[in-house]
């Protein structure tokens, strides 16, 4: 009897022990509440067509340093290596969403190569984009630019341009 | 009566320079190898008044009472406030025997803006979308 008794307390005891009482998100504090990806699906393309209605976010950095002359004190030079470096995300932005176009070229002159060229360009528009990140750090500035989209859209948009597009 | 009519044209054009509120801005930065090597902000009254829907983007503190001056001193702000709206971006990388040559613009195209100034704040309305 004593026995049982004793296993019956350690039993409750443990379950005392393990349970943890339900914790609430308080809106005013900075934490985040632990949300359960148990139910989130991911979002698959296949085929260019998503598995679910989703929207994907894109994200590119882009880095810019200060020019070697012509800004005339630390914080233009600052400046201007920010606007460099969002200039860049966005064409870095540019490339994934819409990709590169490549030319090349080399001239050949009696078996000889006299020139090589290659041209990797890239124009689009963006709408939206936000700044996710920045940072200077060691004379180089970065900046982490997003942009969300639909990706069932923007595979039509994608289509319609190359059916306009005379290659 | 050449004159006449010469003199009534420019006071309507002045007239309509008055009446107009409506500013353009744009802006365009040119990246040379991840340097910038030009930058260009626009600021400037319309010629015509258009009649369309404005919709309130963002507001800046501002302390002058005119508004082009507003605009130009709050450069800065006004292109980080713009540049998540809409631009238009081109980029080129040019290898040339073996040298690579990187260069990319960003431009903002000229939007119409119904500035307000009121109590040191511009409100800063975009029309026509």
């Amino acid at each position: 009897m004593k026995k049982l008794s004793l296993i019956a307390g350690m039993l409750v005891g443990g379950l005392l022990f393990a349970y943890q009482p339900p914790t609430f998100y308080d809106e005013s504090s900075n934490s985040k509440p632990n949300i359960s990806n148990q139910n989130k699906k991911p979002c698959i393309i296949e085929n260019n067509v998503p598995n679910k209605p989703c929207i994907l976010k894109i994200e590119a950095t882009g880095v810019g340093v200060p020019p070697c002359n012509g800004a005339c004190s630390v914080a233009q030079a600052k400046v201007m290596a920010r606007r460099a470096a969002i200039v860049d995300a966005y064409k870095a932005l540019a490339e994934k969403m819409y990709g590169i176009k490549v030319n090349g070229r080399d001239t050949v002159k009696n078996m000889i190569l006299q020139n090589s060229n290659l041209r990797a360009y890239v124009n689009g528009l963006i709408r939206g984009a936000i700044i996710e990140e920045e940072d200077y750090k060691n004379g180089v500035y970065s900046v982490v630019l997003s942009v969300k989209l639909d990706p069932n859209e923007w595979n039509k948009y994608l289509k319609n341009a190359a059916n306009n597009y005379s290659y | 009566m050449n004159g006449i009519n010469i003199l009534k044209t420019l006071l309507i054009i002045t007239v309509i320079n008055l009446s107009a509120k409506e500013i353009f801005i744009s802006f365009q930065y040119k990246v040379k190898n991840y340097r910038l090597s030009f930058s260009h902000f626009n600021c400037a009254y319309a010629m015509t008044y258009e009649n369309s829907n404005k919709k309130l983007l963002f507001t800046l503190p501002c302390n002058e009472k005119d508004i082009i001056k507003c605009c130009n001193n709050n450069k800065d702000k006004i292109v980080d406030k713009l540049i998540a709206k809409k631009v238009i971006i081109f980029s080129e990388d040019n290898l040339i025997n073996n040298s690579l040559n990187n260069s990319a613009k960003l431009t903002f195209l000229p939007h119409r803006f119904d500035i307000i100034i009121k109590n040191s704040v511009a409100y800063f309305y975009i029309k026509g979308e």
